[in-house]
């Protein structure tokens, strides 16, 4: 099994601590994160599609999925086909943190903040793992461009999981209202081409919320 | 010969694979196969032809995937694809072999991990069994299941809608468990318990890879059990998945299964009709191996499964009795404290949890649902479902997600007649205590009577032995001394001349006395060395699980006192720390320091009243805590640190003002909050709760996934003049909107904050709120605005 690796630096930026926390802190951060690490059981599939281009945007053929707005046609611009990815932390995780709300917050707050790191890490393990067989293959791909970035509206994730059988093969599930569950998930989509493609760059440029948020004012980021 | 019958004395041989054989035959799945029995029926039919050729007993129907939310957006009706698959597959089998609904996960998690509820899960199955019974289908298999709550569910709606015999297989990863955490005892013990004719495993694994799970099963279930393997594990050779092992290696494998006592057999993906075949050929070979295992008592919850086979404890402070801040927060809806309880007991070491919501004035089985749905969503413990209203019993028995355990049942025949059923259908334990419309019998031979009544009752209801749990009743020793030896004689009898477990309160026992801690010590140990199986107290009292600890060393369940000496040995735990030497209030919360601030409270409240305490106090302590944390001293891990030290210090001032009577509350006002329709993210609301609370409002909080109108009811029947919304994906955003405008429709006159990712100030204005909370601080500043400044 995929052991996890979490970084108490990218935990900390989640919880928003600037400078050298104190070592109270520290040690807590230290726990929650060998405390998802033991509640994780991390698991991920990915799916191969060519690409085709319609009026009404750009579709995986055999997924049924339409992928439609400027964000993903400037993210998939060049590519010839697309990898879907779908990644989770497991049940487990979402135990743990709803457990430790019901006795200290605290401490929930920190698990949430090392889980959502953990999942990053769990995505960036599988692009690594597709990008080396896809250079093998002399292939490229593009990074993580996830359902709910810029205009890709995010009610395609239903068909999304189905495309890659993710309810199955690695329990993972939307609900009604368009959650990822286990929360602890994510989808994305990676381009494909036969030369190096860079896809829309991950940054606030391109973040739909970019003029509100918060994390940008403070001067930092909410994701790696 | 029917199939229930078959199942018992000799093998059934199921179908393989539909989806790789289809993909195998170039026909595109696309996003809805269920729908290719409509527009594809030839693929299908070709496919099974071949299974009913290779000699299969059993066809599944291609209903795999026929439910109302995979089949969103295709056209069809869960009862037009379903007839069309039935009819195909009868076409196909052509009375040589029996053919079966199929039916597997609906693709949405089941509450509380998702918005999908326990009932409406029901009535989706339900919905495609009526269809499947309306087309003639002889059998149904619920296959590939994860999740054990989904499971029953199924079961349930199978059972609920006809007679036909059930087929119950859950898919398991290599470490043993399924993707929700179920492992094969807790399968084993929670589907017999319910009435499924059939257990088994199938998919994810190969045959060899499922041996241990194949055998631990074998161990654990009476029923037939079927097997269901892939042809191995899947291996991508260039572009296309290959599945790994051969037909002959898998036909090998399989016969190892029929030689171990194994019913059924199939194949999931990756096989072929000559793995089929192949099966049938050595299944004629062989002979149906019947096995007996031992009878177990147990319980289990979704993911563990406690094995009474010793001492074990049973937590019993989830009760109302003489807790009146208890009654207060169930009356309030406030179910936080009930999850903490579970939690401290649960960490304490009680192995198991009594919950008891009797609280006079309230709807008991919908806080009874409440409380289990709660606490099995967060602990893996089994529980104790205590109730004496059968409504209450009966609804958290639907809900329990495993195998309960019901308290009580006594000797009174109306109470057997009208709870043992449902301990039956639900596949639940009982316990029984030995009194009767006559009261408590004076003497241990007449509470064995009255015992023996009980296990022949349950036992013609066809609850089996090892599901008996008789508790011989603690009377008070200052009241009534000659008793207490008498409870402990007649655990003696029933264990000696019953053979059944037994359960006991052991707190009773010191009502009335000083340093009941003493009493109720030697109270438990001489009923554990009379033979208790599960003693009743509160495991937050350490002397009582240290005397637990203590009696499973001397008696050698506890090997080389090795638990004994973890828990033991070495410095007190957390909670009895030394002190810290803090002795002001202020730095106590400052530092986040839990137990000083409940130890400063006491000591304050000597002199000052609670109010005085409140303003002058601790609220300047969080201003001071709060003002930090937006000059970025500190963080917000540190601000929920101190306010739920805070919250200690008001713990203790509730306590103090709940005992004594004519005392007004110290809120200063109250607040609604709630996750919106649809969402389910409430870490950010909960720390916002635990803020506000902190600042001396009080908080009703409605949890998540809340509908618009319950909502609005909520906010009229409380009549707050602040309701906080949360809501965090741009899907789920436009139910605030719809909240705050039914808000305003009713004329409330309330104010409306909200908060969530999604948000800003802007969108916040747009959709009709008054205001906008960055962050969990600033919902404080919003607080003070409203209720204290009556903005």
């Amino acid at each position: 099994m995929l052991r996890l690796h979490i970084q108490t630096s990218e935990v900390l930026r989640y919880l928003r601590v600037t400078g050298q926390p104190d070592k109270a802190l520290q040690a807590r951060v230290n726990q929650a994160c060998e405390a998802v690490c033991q509640a994780a059981v991390p698991r991920y599939t990915c799916r191969y599609f060519p690409l085709e281009r319609r009026p009404e945007g750009l579709c995986p053929r055999g997924s049924g999925l339409v992928l439609a707005g400027q964000a993903i046609a400037k993210h998939l611009e060049g590519c010839d086909g697309c990898y879907l990815m779908a990644a989770t932390l497991g049940a487990g995780v979402d135990r743990l943190i709803a457990r430790s709300q019901a006795s200290d917050m605290a401490f929930a707050l920190m698990l949430d903040a090392a889980a959502s790191d953990g999942i990053e890490y769990v995505c960036d393990y599988a692009e690594a793992e597709l990008s080396f067989a896809e250079r093998q293959k002399g292939g490229f791909l593009t990074g993580r461009f996830s359902p709910g970035y810029g205009d890709l509206s995010i009610t395609i994730q239903k068909d999304f999981l189905f495309a890659v059988d993710a309810p199955r093969k690695i329990g993972l599930t939307v609900s009604a209202g368009g959650i990822l569950l286990p929360q602890k998930s994510v989808t994305a989509i990676l381009g494909r081409a036969d030369r190096p493609v860079g896809g829309v760059k991950k940054g606030c440029g391109s973040c739909s919320l970019r003029e509100d948020c918060q994390y940008r004012k403070d001067g930092l980021r909410c994701g790696r | 010969m029917d199939v229930r019958t078959r199942l018992k004395n000799g093998f059934l041989l199921w179908d393989g694979a539909m989806g790789t054989m289809l993909q195998k035959s170039g026909v595109e799945l696309g996003r809805y196969p269920e729908t290719l029995a409509i527009t594809n029926p030839q693929a299908i039919y070709q496919i099974q032809k071949q299974y009913v050729d290779a000699g299969c007993d059993v066809l599944l129907a291609d209903t795999f995937g026929c439910n109302p939310y995979k089949l969103e957006g295709s056209g069809y009706e869960v009862e037009q694809v379903a007839a069309a698959a039935i009819a195909i597959a009868k076409r196909a089998a052509e009375g040589r072999a029996i053919v079966a609904l199929d039916t597997s996960i609906i693709g949405e998690l089941l509450e509380p991990a998702g918005t999908l509820k326990f009932e409406q899960a029901v009535e989706i199955y339900a919905r495609l069994m009526r269809a499947g019974a309306a087309g003639g289908v002889d059998m149904i298999c619920i296959e590939t299941m994860t999740d054990l709550g989904e499971t029953k569910a199924a079961l349930l709606a199978a059972k609920e809608t006809c007679d036909l015999p059930v087929l119950c297989s859950m898919t398991f990863e290599e470490n043993g468990r399924t993707f929700t955490g179920v492992d094969i005892p807790s399968m084993a013990l929670t589907l017999e318990g319910l009435g499924a004719d059939a257990i088994g495993i199938n998919c994810s694994l190969g045959p060899v890879e499922i041996e241990p799970l194949v055998r631990q099963l074998l161990e654990w279930t009476r029923l037939p059990v079927v097997i269901m393997p892939n042809a191995g594990l899947p291996v991508m050779e260039g572009d296309t998945l290959r599945y790994s092992i051969t037909q002959e290696e898998f036909v090998a494998q399989m016969a190892k299964y029929a030689d171990l006592g194994v019913a059924g057999f199939g194949g999931c993906c990756g096989t072929t009709p000559e793995y089929i075949a192949g099966l049938r050929r050595m299944l004629d070979q062989k002979k149906r191996v019947v096995l007996s295992p031992p009878r177990r008592s147990a319980l289990c919850s979704g993911s563990h499964t406690e094995v009474i086979d010793g001492a074990k404890i049973i937590g019993e402070r989830i009760n109302p009795t003489g807790k009146k801040l208890f009654k207060q927060a169930v009356l309030e809806g406030n179910y936080d404290y009930i999850l903490a309880q579970g939690v401290a007991q649960a960490q304490a070491g009680a192995e198991i949890l009594d919950v008891n919501l009797g609280v006079p004035g309230i709807d008991e089985a919908a806080a009874m649902v409440r409380a289990v749905k709660s606490l099995q969503g967060i602990l893996s413990q089994p529980l104790v479902i205590d109730s004496s209203d059968p409504a209450a019993i009966e609804a958290a028995l639907r809900v329990y997600n495993g195998k309960p355990l019901v308290n009580s049942v006594n000797g009174e025949e109306a109470v057997l007649r009208r709870i043992l059923p449902l301990v039956k259908k639900y596949g639940a334990a009982v316990i029984g205590l030995t009194l009767d419309e006559k009261g408590i019998p004076a003497t241990a031979e007449e509470r064995l009577a009255i015992a023996r009544r009980i296990l022949a009752r349950a036992q013609e209801y066809g609850i089996p032995k090892e599901d008996v749990y008789i508790d011989c009743l603690t009377l008070t020793v200052s009241a009534e001394q000659e008793k207490a030896p008498e409870t402990l004689r007649a655990i003696r009898l029933v264990k000696e001349e019953l053979g059944l477990k037994t359960v006991l309160g052991v707190s009773n026992i010191s009502f009335g006395l000083p340093q009941r801690e003493l009493v109720n010590t030697a109270f438990l140990t001489m009923a554990l060395q009379a033979g208790l199986d599960l003693a009743i107290l509160n495991p937050n009292v350490p002397a009582m699980t240290g005397a637990v600890d203590a009696f499973r060393v001397i008696t050698g369940a506890d090997q080389g006192a090795a638990a004994y000496i973890a828990r033991h040995a070495g410095a007190q735990s957390a909670s009895a720390a030394a002190p810290s030497g803090v002795q002001e209030i202020s730095a106590a919360i400052a530092a986040g320091l839990r137990e000083d601030c409940r130890r400063l409270t006491r000591e304050l409240l000597a002199g000052e009243d609670a109010l005085s305490i409140i303003n002058g106090r601790l609220i300047p302590a969080l201003d001071q805590v709060g003002s930090r944390y937006e000059k970025g001293e500190i963080f917000l891990p540190q601000l929920i640190q101190s306010a739920e030290a805070a919250k200690e210090a008001f713990q203790v001032i509730k306590e103090q003002i709940a005992s004594q009577p004519g005392q007004s509350g110290v809120t200063k006002g109250k607040i609604l909050i709630a996750t919106v329709k649809g969402d389910i993210h409430d870490i950010g609301k909960n720390i916002v709760k635990v803020i506000l609370e902190n600042y001396g409002y009080q908080i009703i909080d409605l949890g998540k996934d809340v509908p618009v109108e319950t909502v609005v009811q909520a906010a009229r029947d409380e009549q707050v003049r602040l309701v906080g919304l949360s809501a965090l994906m741009t899907t789920t955003v436009k139910n605030m909107a719809a909240t705050i405008q039914a808000l305003r429709q009713a004329g409330l006159g309330c104010k409306v904050f909200v908060g969530g990712a999604v948000l800003t100030p802007e969108f916040a204005r747009e959709i009709g709120a008054d205001f906008y909370a960055r962050d969990a601080k600033e919902s404080v500043d919003i607080a003070r605005r409203v209720l204290d400044e009556g903005e």
